[in-house]
C-alpha cells in the first residue's frame, strides 16, 4: 500500500460510509455561549477571590493601618497591591488563540520543542563533535556547506521528544541528533546520528522491530549481532534521506541510529564514491556506549 | 443573533461535516467525532474575533479535533486496542467492495493514535509534512517515521488491501 493508494482508500472508504445526518448549529451555538457564560462567570469569580486575598493581606501588612476601618481602595498601596497580585500567582494566560487545555506544555520552561541552552542543548552539540570524531580518515567534515535555502548543512539539535506516558509529571522523552556532511573528492554524502533518551512507545522491539524506519521505511532490514546485542541494519529505499543505517537499543531503552547517506542532495555536491563505513562498522558504531546519551 | 453567531453559524454549516469526517477517521466512532467536533467549535467561538480568516479557523479546529483527540487517548478516556501482527478479525473482503472499504476503516481504528493522526493529516487532509508537524507539535522527521509506521502497521493489519486498493 502506497501513500497514493492510501489517500485514494480513504477517499473511497469514507465515500461509502454512511454518516449521520449534519449536526445542529443551532445546538452547537448554544453549547458555545453556554460555555463562554460559564467561563465569565468562573473568570469573575475567581477575580472576586485574588481581591478579597489581595485585601486580606493588605490589612494584615500594611503598617499604620491596623484597626482602621479602611475601605478596600483606601490608598494608594492597597490598590496598587490588588492590582499586582493576579500578575504574580503565575496563572497562564487563557486570552491567545493558542493557548488550549489540551496542548501539551514544554519542560523546562521552553517555549517550543527544542532546547536553545542548558544541559540538553550541552548533548547535542556534543554529540555533533562524537560524530566528528567517528568520521573515517580521509573525509572531511566542512561546517560552511549550505543548502540551496540558506541553512547550513551540518546542524546538531536536543529537543523534547514526548513525556512518558504522556504524563507531565513524569520522566521526559528526549532527542538528540547530528547531521554532517562529509567530503571527499568533490562528493559530498551525510552522516547523522540520532539518540532517543528511554520511553519512546513508538519505538518498541529490538533490531529491525524498530530499526526499520529511520525518517522513511527501509527497502530492506537485516537483524546482526553485535556482542550480546542485536542491532537492525537496514537500506534505505531509493528516494531515502539515508543509504544504510542501524539501530540499536540499549538495555535501558536508549536508542541510537548511526545513518549515513551516499548522496546529499542538498549540497549540489556529486555523490560520495563510496560510503564512509561499511555495513560492520556502522553496526558496531550504533552499540558505540559513547552513544548512550540520556 | 448577533453578526458574530451569525458569521459562526454560516461557518459551522459549511465546514462541520468535513471537520467530523477527519474527526471520524481519527477516533472511529461518529458519536465520538460529532463530540469532538462540538468540542472544537465551542473552543472556537471563544476566539472567533481573533481568528478573523477561514483558513487561520480551519487549521484552528484541525489543530483542537486532533489534540482533543491524542489527549483523550493518553487519558484512556477512548478505548485503548492494542496493535496486533495479525490481519483484523473479520472476513477477507471483496476487492473494491464496500465491506472492503470499511476493513479499512476499521483496520485504521488499530492503528497507534499518533501514526493514525499522521496518517490521517497527512492523506486524508492533504497536509504537508512541515504542516503535519506544526499540527503534531513535533520534528518533520517524527512525522516522515510515524507515517512510515502506519503505513506498515496498516499493511500488516490488512493485508487483502495491498492488493486491492
Amino acid at each position: 500500500m502506497t501513500e497514493h493508494d492510501l489517500k485514494r482508500a480513504l477517499r473511497d472508504a469514507m465515500a461509502t460510509t454512511q454518516a449521520p445526518p449534519p449536526m445542529s448549529e443551532v445546538r452547537v451555538l448554544e453549547a458555545a455561549k453556554t460555555a463562554q457564560k460559564h467561563r465569565r462567570a468562573a473568570l469573575a469569580g475567581a477575580a472576586s477571590a485574588v481581591a478579597v486575598v489581595a485585601i486580606a493581606v493588605t490589612a494584615v501588612v500594611l503598617p499604620g493601618r491596623e484597626g482602621d476601618a479602611v475601605s478596600p481602595g483606601g490608598g494608594p498601596p492597597a490598590t496598587s497591591s490588588a492590582t499586582d497580585s493576579p500578575t504574580t500567582t503565575g496563572t497562564p494566560s487563557t486570552t491567545g488563540a493558542g493557548s488550549e487545555d489540551t496542548e501539551t506544555s514544554w519542560p523546562n520552561g521552553q517555549t517550543d520543542r527544542t532546547a536553545s541552552s542548558g544541559p540538553r542543548y550541552d548533548r547535542g552539540v556534543s554529540l555533533d563533535e562524537l560524530v566528528e570524531e567517528i568520521v573515517p580518515e580521509g573525509y572531511a567534515t566542512p561546517t560552511d556547506l549550505t543548502a540551496s535555502e540558506g541553512f547550513a548543512l551540518r546542524y546538531h539539535q536536543a529537543q523534547f521528544r514526548d513525556y512518558v506516558n504522556g504524563d507531565p509529571n513524569g520522566d521526559q522523552v528526549w532527542e538528540y541528533y547530528a547531521s554532517l556532511p562529509v567530503t571527499k573528492d568533490g562528493g559530498a554524502g551525510t552522516v547523522f546520528v540520532m539518540v532517543v533518551t528511554p520511553g519512546d512507545g513508538g519505538l518498541s522491539g529490538e533490531g529491525c522491530a524498530f530499526a526499520d524506519v529511520l525518517w522513511d521505511e527501509a527497502s530492506a532490514c537485516e537483524d546482526v549481532t553485535v556482542g550480546d546485542g542485536t542491532v537492525g541494519l537496514a537500506t534505505g529505499a531509493e528516494g531515502s534521506a539515508f543509504s544504510q543505517w542501524a539501530g540499536y537499543r540499549h538495555a535501558d531503552g536508549t536508542v541510537v541510529y548511526v545513518a549515513q547517506a551516499l548522496v546529499d542532495n542538498r549540497s549540489g555536491l556529486t555523490p560520495l564514491a563510496q560510503l564512509p563505513f561499511t555495513q560492520d562498522q556502522l553496526a558496531t558504531l550504533a552499540t558505540d556506549p559513547r552513544f548512550h546519551l540520556d | 443573533m448577533s453578526e458574530r453567531d451569525g458569521g459562526f453559524a454560516v461557518y459551522f454549516a459549511k465546514r462541520s461535516n468535513a471537520m467530523r469526517g477527519t474527526a471520524y477517521l481519527l477516533c472511529g466512532d461518529w458519536h465520538r467525532a460529532e463530540d469532538l467536533v462540538q468540542t472544537s467549535f465551542v473552543k472556537l467561538y471563544r476566539v472567533w474575533r481573533r481568528v478573523a480568516k477561514e483558513p487561520a479557523r480551519d487549521a484552528y479546529l484541525r489543530k483542537i479535533i486532533l489534540r482533543t483527540f491524542l489527549d483523550e487517548t493518553r487519558r484512556g478516556f477512548f478505548h485503548r486496542e492494542e496493535v496486533r501482527g495479525e490481519p483484523v478479525d473479520v472476513a477477507a473482503p471483496n476487492p473494491g467492495s464496500t465491506e472492503d472499504q470499511l476493513v479499512l476503516l476499521r483496520a485504521l481504528t488499530r492503528v497507534p493514535p499518533k501514526q493514525r493522526a499522521v496518517l490521517v493529516l497527512r492523506f486524508w487532509e492533504d497536509m504537508s509534512v512541515e504542516d503535519t508537524a506544526k499540527a503534531m507539535r513535533c520534528s518533520e522527521g517524527t512525522v516522515k517515521s510515524q507515517s512510515a509506521r502506519g503505513l506498515q502497521t496498516l499493511r500488516a493489519l490488512v493485508p487483502e488491501l495491498e492488493l486491492t486498493i
